[in-house]
Formats: structure tokens, sequence, C-alpha cells
């Protein structure tokens, strides 16, 4: 399967399966490139933080003399504390490391961007300011996104699309929406659903039918309507 | 008796203090998680605590007072699985037995076994550079306790992997530690990780803010503000419950329907 077939503007595909399931290896068809950016710990090639920074900006592009207006908005955007510019690689937290690794894929602007496994290292907070962040690269700046994940649920609200991966093979593709719809084989193949769609399953077999909502406050007003 | 005192812990990096006066003992066997927000020194703390990172502040692991000419002695009590765990040798087998020369047929057996026990058998051959990630944190982990070490430490070790492999190693590792009386000490952003410890060790600001159990924590402490999530469930139980669907609290979605549908 080529994957440029699965590139989209101004969308946010999922990319999901269990551990072990194939991800990394569907995910090595991607190549860094100046329309492609990936981002995951194999890019790391710097031992300052700033150089890992500007390392793919200096790569791909030119305009090196806006470089450092840029660079200061992405460090503004991701809230990655100055502090850290001046430290070397090995000295980050996780956490710190993996924004740096965001910033210096994001600096170069491609218009294709691949989180792999990324979201995993924040907390929850973290997590959710990232992932807003990503909701604009898409709207504002109509990007192809594609997030690599084993956690479904922390991503499955802020996506359109979703990719199942399992055995090393597409299992599945589409809006995010089949999977409710493909829940009997996901179950019967041990492949783990948002506890949402699990839920909404659960009440259809009790003859309750919730609309096929994607976040927990949307759920509760469709509980509401059906169960007042 | 306290596989780990640290007393009047503090530490600095570039010049920031992270940890004030912190006062921390940590019994023989009791499995503790250490939470708290991004960067607030959860993985230094842990490196402290079992040795690997030497302070000016006193320290003790397993009776011995840490100071740098004691690092090989202070080594031998513990094991660490990391979120990346590099290996260097050629084969699962061999990475797991550290490359060790003359291995007897019982070592071996024994590295088959809990390969086995994991429906991993077929790796043992295998090279070090082709596993999954689930693969190479499974094999990270059996390293770690092959040798039965006194503590065990998890730094974010599981953070990456999805939430049933998640459960299956933590339990594994509790029943293991439990039976062969190890010490563990992790770190974790996902509450439901929480369920497995003992012990629950909030810090915040350089200092320890909660001390508790498991339980107690999630009643006690707004894990919204701490940088945590409430676990699904729970999440959407509290909010049936404040619009008067459900009259009481459900931890499973068994659980959510069976309420509601009744």
């Amino acid at each position: 399967m080529q994957i440029e077939e699965f590139y989209k503007r101004n969308t946010i595909v999922g990319i999901v399966g269990n551990s072990g399931s194939g991800k990394s290896t569907f995910i090595n068809q991607f190549k860094q490139s100046s329309k492609v950016g990936i981002i995951n710990f194999n890019i790391i090639n710097s031992i300052k933080v700033i150089d890992q920074i500007e390392y793919y900006d200096r790569f791909y592009n030119y305009k090196i003399r806006e470089l450092e207006g840029r660079r200061e908005e992405i460090i503004k955007m991701l809230e990655i504390d100055d502090s850290i510019l001046d430290n070397n690689i090995y000295e980050l937290s996780e956490s710190e490391l993996a924004k740096v690794l965001i910033a210096s894929v994001l600096l170069y602007n491609p218009e294709t961007i691949v989180f792999d496994e990324m979201l995993d290292s924040f907390d929850n907070k973290t997590k959710e300011k990232i992932l807003k962040l990503i909701i604009k690269l898409k709207k504002f700046f109509k990007k192809n996104i594609f997030i690599v994940t084993s956690n479904i649920d922390d991503i499955y609200e802020f996506i359109d699309d979703v990719i199942i991966i399992d055995d090393g093979k597409v299992l599945l593709k589409g809006k995010k929406t089949i999977l409710l719809d493909n829940i009997n084989i996901l179950t019967e193949k041990n492949i783990r659903v948002p506890n949402i769609v699990y839920f909404i399953n659960k009440m259809k077999e009790k003859g309750i039918n919730l609309d096929n909502v994607d976040s927990v406050n949307e759920l509760i007003k469709t509980i509401y309507r059906e169960m007042r | 008796m306290n596989i780990i005192e640290a007393h009047k812990l503090n530490y600095k990096v570039k010049n920031k203090n992270i940890f004030h006066d912190l006062d921390i003992t940590i019994p023989y066997n009791e499995f503790v998680t250490v939470v708290g927000k991004n960067s607030v020194g959860k993985s230094t703390l842990l490196k402290i605590l079992s040795g690997q990172i030497i302070t000016d502040s006193k320290v003790s692991v397993d009776n011995i007072e840490v100071n740098k000419f004691n690092i090989e002695e202070i080594m031998q009590r513990y094991t660490v699985i990391s979120s990346y765990n590099e290996f260097f040798s050629r084969t699962v087998l061999e990475e797991i037995l550290q490359d060790k020369r003359n291995v007897s047929v019982f070592e071996v057996n024994k590295v088959k076994k809990l390969l086995d026990e994991f429906n991993l058998l077929y790796l043992e051959k295998m090279t070090v550079q082709n596993l999954s990630y689930a693969e190479n944190q499974i094999i990270a982990l059996i390293k770690a306790i092959i040798k039965k070490p006194k503590l065990i430490v998890l730094d974010n070790a599981f953070s990456k992997l999805d939430i049933d492999k998640r459960k299956e190693l933590y339990s594994y590792l509790k029943n293991f530690a439990s039976n062969n009386g190890i010490t563990i000490i992790s770190t974790t952003n996902n509450p439901e990780d929480l369920r497995f410890s003992d012990r629950v060790l909030l810090l915040k600001n350089g200092k320890i803010d909660y001390d508790g159990n498991y339980e107690n924590f999630i009643k006690e402490i707004d894990l919204n503000k701490e940088g945590l999530k409430y676990p699904w469930e729970v999440e959407v139980s509290n909010k049936l419950m404040m619009y008067d669907l459900i009259d009481k609290d459900c931890f499973t979605i068994e659980d959510l329907v069976g309420e509601l549908c009744k």
C-alpha cells in the first residue's frame, strides 16, 4: 500500500493498533523529506538543544534570515522553557525532549507531519495542549497530520480519520465513525476500541440508540436526551 | 526496616533547586509510585533514591549510605526499566544473560521459561535490532527481574504501551515482586497504573505534597490540577451523577450501562 494514498490536506489521521501490531513498520514507509516531517525519538541528531531545533530547517530551507523569528514563535507555541535552550539533549527530561523534537520539525514547515508515539511523553494537561496545537496546524495551516499511538482513547476526540493496523497490515481505514460500525471485527481480533465507542455499543445492545459522538461532554448530552 | 532513606534531600540542576529538604523512607517490599507534572523531577528523584545520581544529601540504599566510592556496590542492588532501553548484544538471549560466557543450561532454561510466560519464546535467537517496541520493553523487563534484585526502578517504563499490555506487565511485576521480596519504585503519567501501587507520592514544587494509598489519592486530590486525568469511567460516572442520570459511583463500563438501564 503506497503511503501517499493516505495523504489528505486538512485532516488528522490516527494510526492505531495494539502494541506490537506493526505500526512502526507501517510508518517506516514514510521518509523524512522537505514535504514530510516525521517526529519520533529516532530523529535526535544533535548534542545541543538549539542545534537540534534548527537542524532540519537549516537542512531543508534556505530562509536562514527569518530563522530566529520563526524559532522564537515555535518555542513559545510549544511552551518550551527558554532556560533549556543552552542545555545538551541528554540533560532534558522526557517531556522537554519530546517538545524539542516537535519544534525541530514544525520549524521547517513540511506539508505532512507525523507524530510517531510522541504524546505518551506528556502529562495530561500538556498532551491536550499539544493536541489543540495539532488542530490549529490542520485548520489554519491546512496540514496533513498523522498521529501514531497505542492509546486511541487519548486522541479519538481530536482525529478525523483512522487507520487500524493489525498483524503488520491495514485492517480498516476511513472516518473514525467506522470503529463503531466494525466493533465486532475489532473485538474478535482483540483490538481495543475507544471507551466511548465500547460504551455506545453496549448501550445499543440494550436497545438504547445514542449518537455516535466522540467526546465525554457530547456523550452526556446524548444520554440525557435518550434517557430523561 | 527501610530499603531507601533520604534525609533533607536538596538537589540543584543548573543552579535551580528542584528538591527542598525532602525526607523519604521506603520500607522493603513496598511498591511506590511518584506522580507529578512534566519536568517536576520525578525521574531525577527515582535516580537519586536508587543511587544512580549522587548528591550532597544523605541517601541510603539497602542500609548503605550512597557516596562516590560505592557506586558499583549499590548497582548490585537495583535494575532499571526506562521508556527507552537500548540493547547492545547480538541476540535476545545474549542480551538477557548480559553477554555472560560459560552460561549453564540451567540459566538458559530460566530465560526460555520467562520468555515463554510472555509468549515470546520465538524471540530467543532474534537480533535485538528487530524487536518491536513492546517486545523490547518486555525483554528489558525480563532482564531486570532475572537476577532478582532488591530494587526495581520503573522510569516511565510502560507509558507508550497500550492499556491492556500495561496492565499485564504491572500485574506481573507486582506479583513477582511480592513473591520475591522486591521493592519497586516507579513513575507514570497514567492514573490507571497507580492501582498496582501500595503508595503514591505526589511531587510538587520540590516537595512531597501527598503521601498515601491510591484510593485516598483519587478521593483527596484533584487529578486535573496535577496534570493527571481521571480514568474515563470515573469521569463519565461523575458527570452522569451531576445530572442525576445515575445515583452511584461506577468504575467499569458494564457498571455504567447497568446503572443507566435500571
